[in-house]
């Protein structure tokens, strides 16, 4: 092959490379390819409760993820099977009865998890009713809103790093006295 | 398969963990050995430790584990620190309960919350050995020729929430916990193994201290 030609397959190349690039500007990750879990440390605050753990989301089967919460002290404090269609509370502290909390928990994990968790635009299930909109803030910041109609309900920061791995979240609600962050543990 | 792997994994934990525990025979002399344990604890000033704490859950293949130091000092008195994967710091202090995450504090009464009322007696209780004493729980007691093993359901249904019951490993060699297993009610367990333990030696009080 002509040198000519090989520069020329290579521009080809290259061009292809960056129009895919650019078509798909938000290659931002959860799952570490090739994983099915991820392990998250947990500290929030509900009104004047703190709380604080590990966050433990697995890939059950391509319709299903579990987020299992632990505090440190190993004790359990939800359970949490999360589909395309619904979320169900499997096992939780009794503060999480409350339909109030838990349902401020599903609308701060579908922060996180709400399938397509990184398509652009996307609808929820009928269970909260809102749109999820991604935006990037800047270098390395994504932000995941929920809108109803043109009003910011709540949002999530994702801060990812050079190669779109998730490693920090920071979720604000609007209207209720809720924060939390989650931070990516490596190698546990 | 996957399911027969999950099974395999699943059942083959607790045998695997029963393996240092087995030919536990029911104890003969329950008063007798109350006693002792009583009367090992009155004579226990201070406890340090370093601990490995194991979190099994039904989901995961793998554990997860956290490790840290642990001083008990009489009557009520616990420092438990975390420092893998985080650091994370709890002060039990009489009925306050301190806790820094990560640069984080808090304080708390810990008669303000059940959860945390009912943390507190469980730590304490294990650290000092005699959670049996609880008349919050119904006990049985094994033994083998290294160990002794405490056995506890809650009582209250709330409680089993949380723990569903617990197994308390006591070494015959110094009577202290060896190993404490809280198990839920859907079989996920937290164990948590004491090692290089230190008895009686010098406790600064400050280490105890709620800002």
């Amino acid at each position: 092959m002509k040198l000519s030609t090989k520069l020329i397959f290579v521009l080809v190349y290259t061009l292809q490379s960056l129009y895919s690039l650019a078509q798909d500007p938000m290659n931002i990750r959860l799952f570490e390819e090739g994983e099915n879990k991820v392990l998250l440390k947990v500290s929030g605050k509900l009104l004047d409760h703190n709380l604080s753990g590990i966050l433990i989301l697995k890939q059950m089967s391509t319709q299903e993820i579990r987020a299992v919460m632990t505090m440190e002290t190993g004790i359990k404090v939800y359970d949490v099977s999360i589909s395309q269609k619904k979320m169900r509370l499997l096992e939780s502290m009794p503060a999480y009865k409350s339909p109030w909390v838990k349902n401020i928990l599903f609308k701060d994990l579908a922060l996180i998890l709400h399938y397509p968790f990184t398509n652009t635009q996307s609808k929820d299930s009928k269970e909260f009713k809102r749109n999820y909109e991604y935006s990037k803030q800047e270098e390395f910041v994504y932000r995941k809103a929920a809108y109803r109609g043109n009003k910011i309900l709540e949002y999530s920061l994702k801060y990812i790093d050079s190669t779109g791995k998730i490693i920090h979240l920071k979720h604000n609600f609007n209207n209720i006295p809720y924060q939390i962050e989650y931070w990516r543990i490596e190698n546990n | 398969m996957k399911r027969i792997f999950f099974f395999y994994i699943l059942f083959s934990i607790p045998i695997l963990l029963s393996a240092q525990f087995n030919n536990m025979k029911a104890v003969a002399d329950i008063p007798a050995l109350k006693s002792k344990l009583e009367q090992n604890a009155l004579n226990t000033e201070n406890i340090r430790a370093e601990f490995k704490q194991e979190k099994h859950l039904s989901i995961l293949e793998e554990v997860i584990t956290s490790t840290g130091t642990f001083l008990f000092k009489k009557e009520n008195k616990v420092r438990w620190n975390y420092i893998q994967p985080f650091n994370y710091l709890i002060i039990i202090n009489g009925d306050k309960i301190h806790i820094n995450d990560e640069g984080k504090q808090k304080s708390y009464d810990a008669n303000s919350s059940k959860m945390f009322g009912q943390i507190n007696k469980i730590v304490v209780g294990t650290a000092k050995g005699t959670l049996f004493s609880d008349p919050d729980y119904i006990t049985q007691f094994k033994e083998n020729s290294n160990y002794y093993e405490i056995y506890l359901v809650p009582k209250n249904n709330k409680l089993r929430d949380y723990v569903n019951e617990i197994y308390l490993y006591i070494d015959k060699k110094d009577l202290t916990v060896y190993k404490l297993k809280m198990v839920e009610k859907n079989g996920d367990f937290t164990l948590v193994e004491f090692l290089n333990k230190k008895v009686n030696q010098a406790v600064q009080e400050n280490e105890f201290r709620i800002p």
